[in-house]
């Protein structure tokens, strides 16, 4: 590290270029930080699991025609008709379906009168089979069976008839021990309902939104002048199965049918916002690393022809060739760690802005080493070859005049 | 101590410095690169500036053509008191008093003998046609007539030196001040850039010259030698 | 002159061609990530009813559970962005705004007389009052809006979009002819022009990039034929509301309309709100509205604020392309500056024949005009081809904004131009500054 001193004291001196290769660095790192963070927080949120058979799923929405007895009527006959199929191994009515961006939510509180609320969850409310159909985990205490069901023109949530949770709910609710909720009563907004059961995963139908795996499942048939069914395919082929249900729903000649989508469909769907952000912010960190290193490639290039005498003459007075490589990959890597404590500071103050005004999460500290690593090894590639290239002057240079 | 150079009138005065001296201060240091001096010269004079390395012939023709500030004296070009004057006046009066011939031509490379010839009068309110008519004069002057659109890579050296001259000479200048017009040039091609610089001194164009060749300096007339900051005349029948 | 220093400028360019090339190409790069998101964050957040947004108001009443509030937003409880029938309709009546209009939602199975049954498509359709088209600037093609005698009637009469006319009729001036909807024969009266308001602010905020629907019909012939569905639009309800027929969804405190009114001028906003107010504690004295009484009206501005309409997403990556921008600005000063020490010996020259400092900041200026001119020229062309891409990756909203204006396309150029220009004072500064004696010394 003999080199160390000089190189500070020359850097001093010329102050503007490492300067502002300085600021081009923190700036840098400040923004990949940031977009480091969001791409990684996206990809949790495309990657979100659904807890559900997607690949085995399709859904519709149908409507239902007549007196409300006979709307009942007709979809209890329908759906008896599609469970009965070959190619059908469970049909449920839905209040609303995963991924479809539509459906219902409640403020969940732990006692009726508390001010503010511990969270806000998705509604899932139909027939006591929805669990299977889904293909969910039940993971602690017990599921819906058929004499839970009931057949109401609403929610039907005025009767603690219980609800089963998903397990990231219950751990909001309960943080120490998760599974002390069975049993016990939550209240969706003025509700009360006792907790009967825990799955594992289910994904709610706004994919958007950061309580999307918070989900509250009901069983009862909500019958309004549209439902919503959801299909559980049995054997492999989903087109068959649609087909199938189609004509077995279409026999009805007022009926009239929206949405017919396999699950994985609504999915992309439901993701495209995200991927489409998770792929512009890639482009954002790649384009970064890029323009920080063409800019140490630049100035690093730059600075060695105007010093082309200078090298000449170090050579000429017993520099090695490693030695100048290495003088430049010094001098590069102060300027870089610069940088990078200038940038932590301004990534850190970004960051409470980006908090502050978007509401984003703060990024975690571990972020700042990663940032660092990225930009410190992009500038040790980029001065490289420049490097290489001084390394390579002849010690005649010293004596030409220029 | 003041050293007086007397002044050998031929002419109007058109260069009359007064105790002027040149000295730079660094943090730690006072050097004085110039020893207080008085210099006369007339227009149509040829004079030749002589003397070692590092003794400060380069700081004086820097003072001389407004390119740097002296530091103590008074310094009269054509009669105008330069000192303090502002940067764009500065430039002006070099602009059109002084014309500048240096060792290593100094064209620039992308522009060709015409543009680089007409560069002067570019920072002057010519028209076009004015520039044009002054360049052909300026490259009929040294010889060069029928080569503007060459590029100055496409020149010998002595031919590259014509063109600074022309160059120089396009302004119309009061007087020429000429760094080692021959240094990088052979003794022949040398030997005719001295013959048209004499001629030019012939036409009523004042030069200065800085040179390290004593044979040139005795061309010139008058000689006047800077060792360690001072100036000092010399006798040319004595060297002779 | 200037010309002069243009020509110095390209043959200065020409002379260093990776320099001014990655100079050019970083400012190009920088410019078009900004305008690409500047783009799109622009498009997003223009006023969608030019001169009018300040008058037209969407009205929101405390008509909730008197238990339990509606929702909490900001930590601080809020009310519903919709109305009941009960609460539209009454308003509607008393006509109290220059014009107002109920907004509903509706979709069937839609078809021209002439195509056959088979043909039938499910389309959304929009339910609403005859003034929702003058209040909302939709310009019309063919035909008019519908009169308030159709209004009070449900008259069985139908505007369509023109695209819509397109899939039906073919864009001929289809006035007369007859769409089945739902079953149901309905007139066409009018076809719109072309009508894109982005954002669409009088819906709910998933559909705010999305197409307008493509069938208008007068509210109250919803209602006459008993038209509901819930799953193409939204209904709140409260205390165990029964929504199994739109007789009983009218009579709940269910909420699913939207109101807006257009007032004379902004400054009958407080008259305005005033009159609901009023109104709300009429239904509190008839046992309505027990809740404590936040009725408030929005213009258009603060309802897509409200409505978040808006996407976060969009203005971080504003910042984060304008910090790039920055950074690729850092390093072109950087390579300025470089490229301007090179030239320390033409500079000396040039000032010892005559040009002053100002001559010579002139000549580089003129230098990182052509810089930036070009730089911007390329960025257009990259930001052009960006949001080619961008409108392929995010094919979910609305094509329209991806696309550039005259004005963005200038703007481009010219914030390239001033970037370079700004970021190019100090490096011609200190090119200024260079010594000529130093430069010109030939021992």
């Amino acid at each position: 590290m003999k080199d160390l001193q000089p190189i500070i004291k020359s850097l001093l001196r010329a102050k503007t270029a490492p300067l502002l290769l300085m600021l081009q660095i923190a700036v840098t790192f400040t923004i990949l930080v940031n977009a480091v963070f969001m791409l990684l927080q996206k990809s949790d949120e495309i990657n979100v699991p659904s807890g559900l058979a997607e690949n085995e799923l399709f859904w519709f929405q149908m409507s239902l025609h007549g007196t409300r007895e006979e709307k009942k009527t007709s979809l209890f006959r329908d759906l008896d008709a599609i469970k009965a199929l070959d190619s059908v191994s469970g049909a449920v009515a839905l209040s609303s379906i995963p991924f479809s961006e539509r459906g219902a939510g409640h403020e969940i509180r732990l006692e009726r009168d508390a001010v503010g609320y511990v969270t806000k969850a998705a509604f899932y409310s139909g027939s006591y089979q929805s669990l299977e159909t889904m293909g969910l985990e039940l993971i602690a205490g017990e599921g819906f069976t058929i004499n839970d069901e009931r057949r109401l023109y609403n929610f039907g949530l005025d009767v603690p008839s219980g609800v089963i949770i998903t397990k990231v709910l219950a751990e909001q609710l309960y943080p120490d021990d998760w599974r002390q909720v069975i049993g016990e009563t939550i209240f969706l907004d003025e509700d009360a309902q006792p907790v009967r059961g825990v799955v594992e995963h289910l994904i709610g139908p706004w994919s958007f939104w950061k309580n999307r795996s918070f989900n509250v499942l009901f069983s009862n048939v909500f019958i309004t002048p549209e439902v919503s069914i959801l299909v559980r395919i049995q054997g492999d082929n989903i087109d068959k199965s649609m087909q199938d249900v189609m004509d077995v729903v279409m026999q009805e000649p007022r009926r009239t049918v929206d949405h017919l989508e396999v699950m994985t469909d609504s999915r992309e769907k439901a993701y495209r916002a995200q991927v489409a952000a998770y792929s512009t912010l890639k482009a954002v960190v790649l384009g970064l690393a890029l323009i920080t290193m063409l800019g140490v490639f630049g100035q690093t290039r730059f600075a060695i022809l105007k010093r082309r005498k200078q090298i000449g003459t170090r050579r000429a007075l017993g520099a090695s060739q490693i030695a100048i490589v290495r003088y430049y990959v010094i001098e590069n890597a102060v300027i870089n760690l610069c940088g990078i404590v200038l940038g932590v500071v301004l990534a850190v103050v970004a960051n409470n802005l980006l908090v502050a005004h978007f509401q984003l999460e703060p990024v975690p500290g571990l972020y700042l080493v990663y940032g660092g690593v990225i930009i410190f090894l992009a500038g040790f590639l980029a001065v490289l070859q420049p490097a290489i290239r001084a390394a390579s002057i002849s010690p005649a240079e010293a004596t030409r005049s220029v | 101590m003041l050293q007086t150079i007397s002044e050998n009138a031929k002419g109007y005065n058109m260069l009359k410095m007064r105790g002027v001296a040149k000295s730079f201060v660094t943090k730690t240091v006072e050097t004085q690169a110039l020893q207080p001096f008085d210099l006369d010269i007339s227009q149509g004079e040829f004079v030749a500036i002589v003397g070692p390395s590092g003794s400060g012939k380069t700081t004086f023709l820097n003072i001389a053509g407004l390119l740097e500030a002296h530091s103590e004296g008074q310094y009269y070009l054509d009669g105008k008191d330069i000192t303090g004057l502002s940067d764009r006046s500065k430039s002006s009066l070099r602009n059109q008093k002084i014309g500048f011939i240096f060792q290593s031509f100094n064209l620039i490379p992308e522009l060709n003998l015409f543009d680089n010839i007409e560069m002067p009068l570019r920072y002057r309110t010519f028209s076009r046609k004015v520039r044009a008519q002054r360049v052909m004069e300026a490259l009929e002057k040294v010889g060069l007539a029928g080569r503007k659109s060459h590029y100055p890579q496409q020149l010998s050296g002595g031919q590259q030196q014509r063109v600074a001259i022309a160059r120089a000479l396009a302004g119309s200048p009061s007087f020429l001040l000429a760094d080692e017009p021959t240094g990088n040039l052979d003794s022949k091609m040398a030997d005719g850039i001295m013959a048209l610089l004499k001629d030019i001194n012939q036409q009523g164009t004042s030069i200065l010259m800085v040179t390290h060749d004593m044979d040139q300096a005795r061309q010139a007339g008058r000689v006047v030698e800077i060792r360690d900051g001072y100036l000092t005349e010399q006798q040319l029948a004595l060297t002779a | 002159m200037l010309l002069y220093y243009f020509k110095l400028a390209m043959l200065s360019i020409r002379k260093t061609p990776l320099l001014s090339f990655l100079m050019i190409a970083t400012i190009a790069i920088g410019i078009a990530a900004t305008m690409i998101t500047y783009t799109v964050n622009y498009m997003m957040t223009q006023d969608p009813v030019p001169g009018k947004s300040d008058r037209l108001f969407t009205v929101h009443l405390s008509s909730w559970d008197p238990n339990v509030g509606y929702r909490m937003k900001d930590g601080k409880e809020d009310i519903p962005i919709f109305m009941t029938y009960q609460d539209a309709t009454n308003l509607y009546t008393d006509q109290r705004a220059h014009k107002q209009t109920i907004i509903s939602f509706h979709k069937a199975m839609v078809r021209s007389a002439a195509q056959p049954r088979g043909q039938a498509t499910m389309t959304y359709l929009r339910p609403t009052t005859h003034e929702f088209f003058s209040m909302l600037n939709v310009p019309f093609l063919y035909g008019s809006p519908w009169d308030a005698s159709d209004d009070s009637q449900g008259s069985q009469i139908v505007v369509l979009s023109k695209k819509k006319n397109e899939q039906l009729f073919q864009g001929e001036n289809s006035l007369g002819r007859e769409v089945v909807i739902g079953g149901l024969i309905y007139r066409v009266v009018g076809v719109l022009d072309e009508w894109l308001p982005l954002p669409r602010f009088y819906t709910e905020r998933s559909d705010s990039y999305s197409e307008p629907r493509g069938l208008f019909v007068p509210f109250q012939s919803s209602i006459n034929n008993d038209w509901l569905s819930g799953t193409d639009g939204s209904v709140y309800c409260w205390g165990g509301a029964d929504l199994i027929d739109l007789n009983a969804l009218k009579a709940s405190e269910c909420v699913w309309l939207f109101y807006w009114v257009e007032l004379a001028s902004a400054e009958l906003r407080d008259d305005y709100l005033a009159y609901i107010n009023r109104y709300a504690q009429e239904q509190k004295a008839l046992g309505r509205f027990q809740r404590e009484q936040m009725n408030r009206v929005m213009n258009v501005a603060e309802f897509i604020e409200y409505n978040e309409v808006v996407n976060k997403d969009g203005r971080i990556a504003v910042w984060l392309a304008m910090a790039f921008l920055i950074a690729c600005l850092l390093n072109t000063m950087s390579l300025m500056m470089t490229k301007f020490h090179g030239k320390g010996a033409e500079v000396g020259l040039r000032r010892a024949v005559g040009a002053s400092k100002v001559d010579i900041a002139r000549q580089f200026f003129c230098e990182t005009v052509i810089i930036g001119l070009a730089g911007g020229a390329i960025g257009l062309v990259l930001a052009l081809l960006g949001l080619y891409v961008t409108s392929e990756v995010y094919s979910h909203l609305h094509a329209g904004l991806m696309e550039m204006n005259l004005s963005l396309m200038l703007l481009t150029i010219g914030s390239s131009v001033l970037a370079s220009t700004v970021f190019g004072l100090y490096p011609i500064y200190k090119a200024c500054q260079i010594q000529p004696s130093s430069q010109l010394k030939s021992l």
